[in-house]
Parts: C-alpha cells; sequence; structure tokens
C-alpha cells in the first residue's frame, strides 16, 4: 500500500548537510498498524511526512495506493490529502474554535461524501460531553482525542501518527494507545506511528522499522517478539534487543 | 465671536462648540477613509508579506523584501513630509491637495495601510507553526489557510493591533491640521494656538482622549472575548 522505494533526502543547517533519509527502502500493508522508532534525529518524522508531501524526498519514490505522491500537482495534492488523517505530538489544534469545530475542520476544506457522522466521532473518542469546550479548557489525553476524531472524520485510508503519545503521561498514553488500535479495526485504517517509546510499539504495532541515523537498520514483527517488561527508552540498539531478543 | 476674559467657560463652549463639532466631523472623515484602507489594503498587505517570507507557503524573497521595504519607508516617513510630497499626488487624483477632509484622507490612507500591515505581520507572525503545519496537511488552499487558520487564531490579537493602530491614525489625523486638512488638529491650532483660547483647546483634547479610551477599552474587550486560547 505505502512503498518508498530508495528514497534520501538532505537538509540544509548551520553546521552543513544533514542527511535526513538515506536510500532506504520499505514497504507497508494495508490495514496495518506499523511503527517507526529511532532515536531522535534518526528520521522517522521525515519518513512519516513524506507520505502526505509535507515533505519531499531529493531522490528515490513515494508510493501511496499506486501513487507517485511527487508526481501529483498541486491540485491532485489536495485531492490525496482528503484521504490522510494526522495527528501531531502538540495535538496541533486551533485554540479559537471548540472541540466540535475543530473536528469539523477538514470538511471545511473539502468535500466528502463519506464523512463519518460529528456524533459517531464524539462518542468513538468519549467527547460528547465536550464538544462545546476550547482547547484551553481540555486535558493533554483529550486534546489527543480531539485530534484523533479530526484525524478520523474524513474515514482516511491512512492515519499518520506523529509521536502522538509523548506528550502525555503514562496512563493516558495507554488511553490513547487503545483508542487507536480500535480506530485501526473500527475504521479499516491503515495506521503509521512514529515514536520513540517501545512500550507503545509493543502494545499497537503489528510490524515496526528501526531507524537510525537515516539509515533502515531493520522491520521487526513486534507481535511475534518476546518482551518481559514494558520499557520506556528511547534508542534502536536497545530497542533491537527488546523487540527481537525479548530482554 | 469675541474674545471675552468674563465670558463663562458654558458661554464660550455654546461659542464655540458648532466649530469643534464640525472639527470632531472632519476627523471622522478621515478616520473612516483611514479605517477603510487599513482594513481593505493594510490587512491584505500585512497577510502578504507574511506569505511570502522564508519558509512560508508563498515564499518570495525579492517581493517580501520588496514590500518590507515598502512599509517602512512610509512608517519611517516623517508624517508632516509625507503630507507635502503628496500634494501634487492627491492634486492630480482629487482636484485639491488641502482644505478638506477628504483631500486630506489620502496620506492617512497612506501610513494606515503601512501601519496597520506591519501590525498584522505581527499578529500572524505569533501564531504556532503548527498551525500552519495542520493547515497542510489537511490540504488547505491559500485562501483558506489564511481565513479558517490565520485569522481565527489571530483574531484578537489582529483587534488589539488595529485598536492600537487606530489611536495612531488619530494623532496623525491631527497633523493634517498643520496643512489646512481641518480636523480637530486643526481646530487646536487656529483657537489654541492662534487665539489663545486654551480652555476650548482642552475641551477638544478632553473629548478625544475620552474617545481614545473608548475605542481602546473596546478593543481590548472584544479582543478578550474572542480569544479562547
Amino acid at each position: 500500500m505505502i512503498h518508498f522505494k530508495d528514497i534520501s533526502k538532505t537538509f540544509a543547517s548551520k553546521e552543513g548537510a544533514i542527511k535526513a533519509i538515506d536510500h532506504l527502502s520499505l514497504s507497508i500493508h494495508q490495514n496495518e498498524i506499523f511503527g517507526i522508532i529511532g532515536e531522535s534525529g534518526a528520521g522517522k518524522s521525515t519518513l512519516l511526512r513524506f507520505i502526505n508531501a509535507l515533505e519531499t524526498p531529493d531522490e528515490g519514490m513515494v508510493e501511496v495506493n499506486g501513487v507517485n505522491v511527487q508526481s501529483l500537482n498541486k491540485k491532485e495534492l489536495r485531492q490525496f490529502k482528503k484521504k490522510i488523517g494526522m495527528i501531531f505530538q502538540q495535538f496541533n489544534l486551533l485554540g479559537n474554535k471548540t472541540v466540535e469545530e475543530n473536528i469539523l475542520l477538514p470538511l471545511e476544506l473539502h468535500d466528502y461524501t463519506d464523512a463519518l457522522d460529528i456524533q459517531r466521532v464524539l462518542e468513538f473518542v468519549g467527547l460528547t460531553d465536550h464538544k462545546d469546550r476550547y482547547p484551553s479548557e481540555l486535558s493533554g489525553g483529550q486534546k489527543q482525542r480531539v485530534g484523533i476524531a479530526r484525524g478520523l472524520i474524513t474515514r482516511p485510508n491512512i492515519l499518520l501518527c506523529d509521536e502522538p503519545t509523548s506528550a502525555l503521561d503514562e496512563n493516558t498514553k495507554r488511553e490513547i494507545t487503545n483508542l487507536l488500535a480500535r480506530a485501526s479495526t473500527e475504521f479499516d485504517v491503515t495506521i503509521l506511528i512514529v515514536t520513540h517509546e517501545l512500550d507503545v510499539v509493543k502494545r499497537l504495532c503489528e510490524r515496526v522499522a528501526i531507524l537510525e541515523q537515516g539509515k533502515l537498520v531493520e522491520v521487526v514483527d513486534v507481535q511475534h517478539c518476546e518482551s518481559k517488561e514494558s520499557l520506556n527508552v528511547s534508542y534502536s540498539e536497545l530497542a533491537r534487543e527488546v523487540l527481537v531478543n525479548g530482554q | 465671536m469675541v474674545n471675552n476674559m468674563d465670558q463663562t467657560y458654558l458661554e464660550r463652549l455654546i461659542e464655540f462648540g458648532p466649530a469643534m463639532l464640525e472639527s470632531l466631523g472632519e476627523t471622522g472623515i478621515m478616520m473612516v477613509f483611514s479605517v477603510i484602507a487599513a482594513i481593505l489594503l493594510g490587512l491584505p498587505l500585512g497577510t502578504f508579506i507574511f506569505l511570502t517570507s522564508k519558509n512560508r507557503p508563498l515564499e518570495n524573497r525579492g517581493l517580501n523584501e520588496l514590500m518590507n521595504a515598502l512599509v517602512n519607508i512610509i512608517r519611517s516617513f516623517p508624517f508632516l513630509l509625507l503630507v507635502i510630497v503628496m500634494q501634487p499626488l492627491i492634486r492630480t487624483i482629487y482636484g485639491r491637495a488641502t482644505g478638506d477632509p477628504i483631500a486630506a484622507s489620502f496620506p492617512m490612507m497612506i501610513i494606515s495601510i503601512a501601519l496597520y500591515a506591519r501590525f498584522v505581520e505581527q499578529s500572524l507572525l505569533d501564531i504556532p507553526k503548527e498551525v500552519t503545519e495542520t493547515a497542510q496537511a489537511l490540504g488547505a488552499t491559500i485562501p483558506q489557510y489564511i481565513f479558517k487558520f490565520l485569522y481565527v487564531e489571530a483574531r484578537s490579537s489582529l483587534i488589539i493591533g488595529f485598536t492600537t493602530a487606530f489611536v495612531s491614525f488619530i494623532s496623525y489625523s491631527t497633523i493634517m491640521g498643520a496643512v489646512g486638512g481641518g480636523g480637530i488638529g486643526d481646530f487646536a491650532i487656529r483657537y489654541g494656538y492662534h487665539r489663545y483660547e486654551t480652555d476650548i483647546m482642552f475641551t477638544a483634547i478632553v473629548i478625544i482622549i475620552i474617545f481614545v479610551q473608548i475605542i481602546q477599552w473596546a478593543g481590548l474587550k472584544l479582543a478578550h472575548k474572542l480569544d479562547r486560547k
């Protein structure tokens, strides 16, 4: 469904060129929950942002549902983005819009014929009683629920999650992880989740790509790994040990 | 109309009141033109400067620097000199360059556009970059980005900026009196400076201060009401 074909990306910085992604190839299947982990600066978010063209690779190709994303013109890209939801670490809600208005925002931007009903989405994320509140009146977990609802209301094929639990406490993290797992089955959506939290990966993902300095180290089948404990560490060497060796 | 020291303040107010009201009306005309120019041209200009700046959706260094320079030149131009420099242009457009509040509104409009454009740009720069990121992720067009994201998030700041700009417009409008542009500045010069009707001049100043206070209070009140962040 999603194919990264030998993609590379270099960013210019004051310290010189930084290779964010280095000749990476990877495929993600339809309806799977796929994790991308790695240290800070490993290129996780960049990789995720290739899918909805927030970033463009310098080399290689990103193919989504048979469409070469880089070949799309502006108009086609807008249409393409209609079916990709995204949730963010800092929730990215509009502070001057209510919960309901934030969730309905994507429907103001495009015409949708198959969008979900607002009530159903509010019920799904458990915010029916909070629909008239503003983000400043919500907890972090509630804000992320709004973000998830906004991501789902369009019935997306793909839901991109950029560190969705990093700003949350343990209990809330668990709630959000469960919600994403339910979203996957209830709405048949492929979920890509960038995180540095291994417990989130283990709880949620079917497979996970481990990135190091822009390179794909390996793809691990999470559900067939054994882990003795829930960890909250952030580098890939340990990730491999935990996920592959179960230590 | 005799400047009689024995006249009571009330009698003098009754005598000069109509002239003062006429001057306030002229200031009002200048303010209306300034406000319209600020909203219709200053707001889009400030937005465009923001959009063409670095890492923004319409990034264009050349255009951005050109518009920035234009705004800076107008804002740094001593206003009285701007008024004088613009006289031939105003005469060409309007037929006369001084003597009525409409002629006086031309330089007022120019300074209003530049002043509010800068306020708008500053307001938009304060919006977190996540808002832009969200708009891009959702596939918003540029007009959607402006009206459904930027102006929604910056609305209270835009109102506060407008209130501040409005108070400056009043200040600029008084300078128009120096070149016969009418308005309350003209009134102050004629009665306060040339005729030593100090109490009448101070009455006009108090009226302006009260007006500014009302505008400032209303602007802040509205801004706070609209700010839900």
